[in-house]
């Protein structure tokens, strides 16, 4: 590589890119630079002070984190330099000066950056005998931070954050000199969906969250790998557990993924500070109309003699028995249900509660995702809102339209997002489908938004989950997809939308038409493959998934429901859907708490909640993500696959394999991304720690 | 011979029974303890009847046999139990598995641990050895000035 840069740091020879900044040159080769502003996501804006390195024929130190390489550049460090070593332990006790020394009180105390500096860099003591600044604290900012002014060192890490990466500059610094905080303008507050990672990126205890305050120490907590089961983005996160509690979530950078950020939904569904809803421990029974707690046996007992007498009455009918599963089931789950209900009960009545389905996918679209948006250079989002349905997509976008790539915006122009394309064109409804059709028109016309997406060469098009349920939008979008794929353009198509471990439910055959691993049930080759991992044959029939399998029970075809972590029940439902869950002769409902749908069930199981279990989610690219329990379930409650083995083998189906690892290698065998993220492994290979 | 032997011994049983009483009439006579004495710990308050201790965990952090478990909550102004914004909503010693070796006391930043003289800890039930906060907790002192929300400064000037 011709282009690289040499040069000395300490006396080592470094060779990095142009660009690089002297800080990064240092980390790279295990020199290190104290610093607090300095953040390798962030814009150098060189406050803090701590990073100054001495650079020969320069006559004043310099900030590393702002100032990129040259060649034949002599830096030298505090390792060499006792001007440098000097200068940082100055700034350090400058930075102390009124910062206050309760670090025992502090929630940040044992993962704080300016504690484990001054340890490392900073002076033994301080000469400020003087009173150190009070204020009043905490102050909210917004409705899930705070601030304490006194323990700030104006570093402007959660300001830029803001303003760079989550482009919501809600915070700023107000006032001059020894005057100045950090503080939302007048009347308005720092209600940004990603504020939570301002707490994480701060290197002092400033910010604080309002649901985890004061609630652990740094070191008492196991982190533990997870994912998080919010939405269809997958990011991967660490669950901090004391005795045997959740107390927060942190990010677990993954570039392909989340970046190492969070929106606030994530962050903030675990909420110690908040009673949580109480726990179903026992199984219930309806018995004389009333729910009943039972023993584990009975209940099993009851729910498959109540399957099998449905299943198995005169004419044996196909059909008669369906399944509901709720988001934030995992795929292991999903792919059991489905498995036992095709083969046992001859039914593909397959419904999956969480969003849109990942139809488009088997239409020949690929999986589209974090790692796309990164290479597209036109983005063209079509009735698709990132900011509310998968945050972290839309820091993602708001990432590559910063480098430069261009966004068009079809459907609601009202959205976030618009405010930053390049192109936009405002339709709804059966609107929505004639304009694509006519930007298709416009492409080889080169006219209008055609000629815009035209002129790229790496074309993203994400379809939002109105439009990807509507047939004819979706078979305009192949056209217009066609037409862009010609003269060297080349195109991703894919859906931004559907709840958590939609595209998985898809995946893993959870569907009324697809088979496991996107096998059409009405392919006799592909059904084949997968009676043959099954040795058993499948109903040749497409199910009824949504409303029509809640009207059909209304009108007596479907007799039997069994329903997995969902509550159809909480919806509005119409007259008749509703009637259909009325006249269910058997609905077996599995959920970790109350619901609307669990009081009007037969059996009820206390099954475990997301925390509880191990499995894996797949996130809106079709990218498997395993996980393992943060907590263990309580007493009496069991996982939905032990569920589902228990009930299958009382059902006396024969399942040869029950142990997840095998259960595993057999969807892996039927589903290739599954079979890819299957090597043991847990997450993603980045782990990195905090920031520091 | 064998006579002789046996004299000789009563002869010692003998001069100690007229000699100084060494034995203590355990427990209407007590022996002084010294005064390092590390017994039975006690969670001090401030003069103004403030909890000293701020539920920072350090103790249970730096406890070899991992007896003490802290968990803490936020101080507000209407239920002020500790200076600073951090007090200790559950403090319990599993008295059973302290080994009585103090660091507990050498770790904490206010003062508030302290082990005293209290040794007579049996009990006659194993569930009476988890202490609790209330049964560590020093009493209130009877006369209570207005308690002063400032903030907490630490003893130690120096830092790092």
């Amino acid at each position: 590589m011709a282009d690289m840069i040499t040069l000395t740091i300490d006396g080592r020879e470094i060779v990095v890119p142009p660009g690089t900044k002297i800080i990064e040159a240092a980390g790279s080769v295990g020199i290190e630079i104290p610093r607090f502003c300095y953040h390798p996501k962030l814009t150098p804006v060189a406050v803090c002070r701590c990073c100054l390195v001495e650079v020969e024929k320069v006559p004043k130190l310099i900030p590393a984190c702002a100032t990129p390489v040259s060649a034949g550049m002599v830096v030298r460090t505090r390792a060499t330099s006792e001007k440098v070593r000097k200068a940082q332990q100055g700034m350090i006790e400058f930075l102390l000066i009124n910062h206050p020394l309760d670090c025992p009180v502090c929630d940040k105390g044992g993962e704080c950056p300016l504690q484990d500096q001054t340890l490392a860099y900073g002076p033994g003591g301080t000469r400020f005998a003087e009173k150190k600044y009070h204020f009043k604290k905490p102050v909210p900012l917004g409705p899930h931070i705070l601030i304490d002014r006194e323990r700030c060192i104006l570093c402007l890490r959660c300001v830029q954050f803001q303003r760079e990466i989550a482009q919501h500059p809600q915070i700023s610094v107000t006032y001059r000199g020894r005057d100045s905080f950090i503080d939302t303008a007048p009347g308005r507050t720092l209600d940004s969906n990603f504020s939570g990672n301002t707490v994480e990126i701060c290197p002092v205890g400033a910010l604080t969250g309002r649901h985890y305050r004061f609630r652990a120490r740094p070191w008492e907590y196991e982190r533990k790998p997870s994912i998080c089961p919010e939405c269809a983005c997958g990011c991967n996160i660490y669950t901090h557990v004391r005795n045997g509690e959740i107390l927060r979530v942190a990010s677990r950078e993954n570039p392909l993924v989340d970046d190492g950020w969070l929106c606030d939904r994530g962050r903030f569904s675990v909420r110690p500070d908040e009673p949580a809803p109480p726990r179903l421990t026992t199984p219930l029974v309806r018995i004389n109309g009333r729910l009943m707690p039972v023993s584990w046996d009975g209940a099993l007992e009851f729910a498959t003699s109540a399957f099998r007498k449905i299943a198995q009455a005169p004419g044996r009918p196909e059909g008669v028995v369906g399944a509901i599963a709720g988001p934030s089931t995992t795929n292991e789950e999903l792919y059991l249900l489905g498995r036992i209900l095709r083969t046992s009960y001859s039914s593909n009545n397959l419904s999956f509660d969480g969003g849109a389905s990942s139809a488009l996918r088997s239409a020949g679209f690929a999986p589209v995702g974090a790692p796309d948006i990164d290479w597209a250079d036109t983005i063209l989002l079509i009735a698709s809102d990132p900011s509310r349905d998968l945050p972290i997509l839309d820091l993602r976008i708001k990432k590559a339209v910063r480098k430069g790539a261009r966004l068009a915006i079809l459907g609601n122009t009202s959205i976030e997002l618009a405010s930053l394309a390049a192109s936009t064109i405002q339709a709804a409804g059966t609107d929505l489908a004639r304009a694509i059709e006519e930007i298709a028109r416009n492409v080889p016309a080169q006219t209008g938004q055609g000629a815009f997406l035209s002129s790229g060469k790496r074309i993203v098009v994400a379809l939002g989950e109105t439009a990807s349920r509507d047939k004819t939008a979706v078979s305009e979008v192949g056209k217009l997809i066609s037409a862009l794929s010609k003269d060297g353009r080349e195109v991703r198509a894919g859906v931004f939308a559907g709840g958590t471990n939609a595209a998985g439910a898809v995946e893993m055959g959870f569907h009324p038409e697809y088979l496991p691993g996107l096998r059409r049930i009405d392919d006799v080759r592909a059904k084949a493959q997968v009676e043959a991992v099954w040795s058993a044959s499948v109903a040749a029939k497409a199910g009824l998934a949504g409303s029509s399998l809640l009207c059909s029970a209304a009108h007596g075809e479907v007799k039997a429901l069994y329903v997995m972590g969902a509550d159809p029940a909480s919806r509005s439902l119409t007259p008749e859907e509703r009637e259909g869950l009325k006249r269910l002769e058997c609905l077996v409902v599995t959920t970790d708490r109350m619901t609307k749908t669990a009081e009007m069930a037969h059996v009820v199981f206390p099954a475990a909640a997301f925390w509880e279990k191990t499995g894996s989610l797949t996130n809106v690219a079709v990218r498997v993500q395993r996980f393992e329990a943060a907590v263990p379930p309580p007493p009496g409650v069991k996982s939905d696959v032990d569920i589902l083995v228990s009930l299958a083998k009382a059902g006396c189906l024969p399942l040869s394999k029950e142990s997840p690892a095998d259960l595993a290698e057999e969807i892996a065998r039927l589903s290739e991304p599954y079979a890819r993220s299957f090597s043991g492994r847990t997450g993603s290979p980045a782990m990195s720690g905090r920031e520091g | 011979m064998f006579l002789i032997e046996l004299f000789r011994g009563m002869g010692i049983t003998l001069k100690h029974f007229f000699g100084k009483t060494i034995t203590i009439q355990y427990p209407e006579q007590r022996r002084p303890l010294y005064d390092r004495t590390r017994w039975r710990h006690i969670l001090r308050r401030h003069e103004n009847g403030l909890e000293r201790c701020i539920g920072c965990s350090l103790c249970a952090g730096s406890c070899p046999v991992h007896c003490i478990r802290v968990v803490a909550a936020e101080n507000t102004d209407a239920d002020r139990r500790s200076p600073g914004e951090r007090y200790a909503k559950t403090y319990e010693i599993n008295i059973l598995r302290c080994i009585f070796c103090g660091y507990c006391q050498d770790a904490c930043p206010t003062g508030a641990i302290v082990l005293r003289k209290d040794f007579e800890l049996a009990r006659d039930h194993r569930s009476k050895f988890l202490y609790t906060k209330e049964m560590l907790l020093e009493p209130k002192p009877a006369l209570q000035p207005v308690p002063e929300p400032q903030p907490l400064e630490m003893a130690s000037s120096t830092h790092g």
